[in-house]
């Protein structure tokens, strides 16, 4: 293997292993921290569901979900990597890099508030560290375009299409005013809804961190390459996205308390119902796509099935540049820790006490001046005008234009009256 | 580079049609639900379509039964339909299932 720490023995590539095993369990857990929101939120907001019972019954379908299946983990941890002639030609020190890219970069959009994909900078991460390790030769593009970049931009576009129009269906078969408030009982489905989206959640981000940690063991000689997860990997990575999930839950409900964007129940379950079967189906196929970004396309799909409604583009372009961004920029840093990786033991520890400075230091920055917390669906709410927005708008414009005149006039009268007097200005 | 489009387009096909079918069988639901409270007199529709309070008791004990009970059927239908449309998709998907 080229770039394996020299003459260094045995027991010091199994620490390594371990370390990698953590830190990608530790990304989990923050994953399911990060994405409780975006299943649990509009049924909390909406009332659907006490905050209590949404955040639990996340957690089990999270954990339920990490066991349905092995598809996309498999094509991480098989697909990606080139394998050379001795095998695959990355170490676990580099997916060691890869992820505190891809932790450090998580870090910095959750304090910038950007609606940030963190499976997105998980891949990025990997990709940089993994270039800058062992070379362009490999990482295996096509595979790459196929199973990651492609459904990347693809999987938004599609649930917000989808989105769209189960709204204007849903819509259209409960119209009103011949049948009274049967759209209430929008209520009662999201309770379903979101829980299919919190199962997606489990079968697609939880396979990410077990494609992961596979990857690592075969990198590390401790699996074939031939062999598919071990069922050890699939609970330890079910178990952590679960515990994140529900420690996550205190996000939501202090997020509530400062007021979320209304979403209509009727959106809601729509827009959930797209989430989950664009999930689901591309989980399926082996496509790991970003489940923030495929809720807040749904959310936004949602928001304009609304008759009336129309894109805030200064919102909605904060998630696009956050969407393109994350990848290179989550390389980026990968690349730069693999750098420090390459003088062995020495840079591994920098990049690890590095790391953990960064983050331990945003973290308290963090601490020290409040900042509200982005949570992904309701920036994707507030990227869509409904009508009453769009007319306060608008009668907010004409307020301040007519205020604006009014000054000027007064202003004019005032300067009349003193050319008028006798004497000029005294 | 041989990138399968052909997956991509289905799960775009997978989507719509399993998010809209859902969707609608739902909201049909929703609908005959709301048909069988007002036949039952828990509210009265006027005759531009507006919807006034019950005049009656609710529920309605001059309400037809039958019409009533079946249009709560069919809504559960509707629900059931749902349910099982969401189970066999979890079904298709979880390989230990085949």
């Amino acid at each position: 293997m080229p770039l394996r720490l020299g003459h260094l023995p045995a027991v010091d590539i199994t620490l390594i292993v371990v370390l990698v095993i953590a830190l990608a369990l530790f990304f989990d857990f923050t994953n399911g921290f990060h994405d409780t929101a975006n299943a649990m939120a509009t049924p909390i907001a909406t009332g659907a569901m006490k905050p209590t019972v949404a955040v639990s019954v996340a957690a089990v379908l999270n954990l339920v979900g990490a066991f349905l299946s092995t598809a996309v983990a498999t094509s991480i941890s098989h697909g990606l990597i080139n394998e050379g002639p001795g095998g695959v030609a990355i170490s676990p020190e580099m997916i060691f890099a890869g992820l505190i890219g891809a932790v450090v970069w998580n870090m910095i959009t959750w304090l910038r508030g950007l609606p940030s994909s963190s499976s997105h900078a998980l891949f990025g991460g990997l990709i940089g560290a993994a270039i800058v390790g062992a070379g362009f030769d490999s990482v295996n593009y096509a595979a790459l375009l196929t199973v990651v970049i492609i459904p990347a931009f693809l999987s938004p576009v599609i649930a917000a299409l989808v989105s769209l129009l189960a709204t204007r269906i849903a819509y259209r078969i409960t119209r009103r005013p011949v049948f009274p408030n049967e759209r209430g009982g929008f209520r009662v489905g999201q309770i379903f809804t979101s829980s299919m989206v919190s199962l997606a959640h489990g079968t697609n981000d939880a396979q990410k961190t077990m494609g992961v940690i596979t990857l690592t063991l075969i990198a590390s000689g401790a699996q074939s390459a031939n062999q598919g997860v071990q069922f050890w990997v699939v609970v330890a990575c079910a178990l952590a996205i679960a515990l994140g999930t529900y420690t996550g839950g205190w996000r939501i409900i202090r997020t509530l308390g400062s007021g979320i964007t209304e979403i209509r129940a009727t959106q809601g379950f729509a827009a959930e119902a797209s989430t989950a079967a664009t999930i689901l189906a591309s989980s399926h196929l082996g496509f790991a796509l970003s489940t923030t970004q495929v809720s807040s396309g749904s959310i936004i799909g949602a928001g304009l099935g609304r008759r009336g409604s129309k894109i805030q583009w200064s919102t909605a372009g904060k998630i696009v540049i956050a969407w393109f961004i994350t990848l290179p920029a989550a390389a980026a840093v990968g690349a730069i820790a693999s750098g420090i990786a390459r003088f062995g033991v020495v840079g591994l520890v920098i990049d690890a006490v590095a790391g953990g400075i960064v983050v331990l230091g945003l973290y308290l920055w963090s601490l020290r001046k409040p900042h509200d917390s982005a949570i992904e669906i309701d920036v994707a709410a507030n990227a869509v005008l409904t009508r009453k927005e769009q007319r306060g708008l608008q009668r907010k414009k004409r307020a301040e234009a007519v205020a604006a005149r009014r000054a000027e006039l007064s202003r004019e009268r005032t300067l009349r009256r003193m050319a008028g007097r006798k004497g000029g200005r005294r | 580079m041989g990138i399968d489009w052909g997956a991509f387009l289905l799960v775009a096909l997978v989507a719509v049609v399993s998010a809209c079918f859902v969707v609608s069988v739902y909201s049909v639901g929703l609908r005959f639900w709301s048909a069988a409270d007002t036949r039952a007199g828990k509210y009265t529709v006027k005759d531009d379509g507006t919807i006034g309070p019950a005049t009656a008791g609710f529920p309605d004990p001059n309400a037809a039964a039958g019409a009533v009970r079946m249009l709560r059927a069919l809504a559960v239908v509707c629900f059931v339909l749902c349910g099982a449309a969401v189970l066999y998709g979890i079904y298709l998907i979880v390989p230990a299932f085949h």
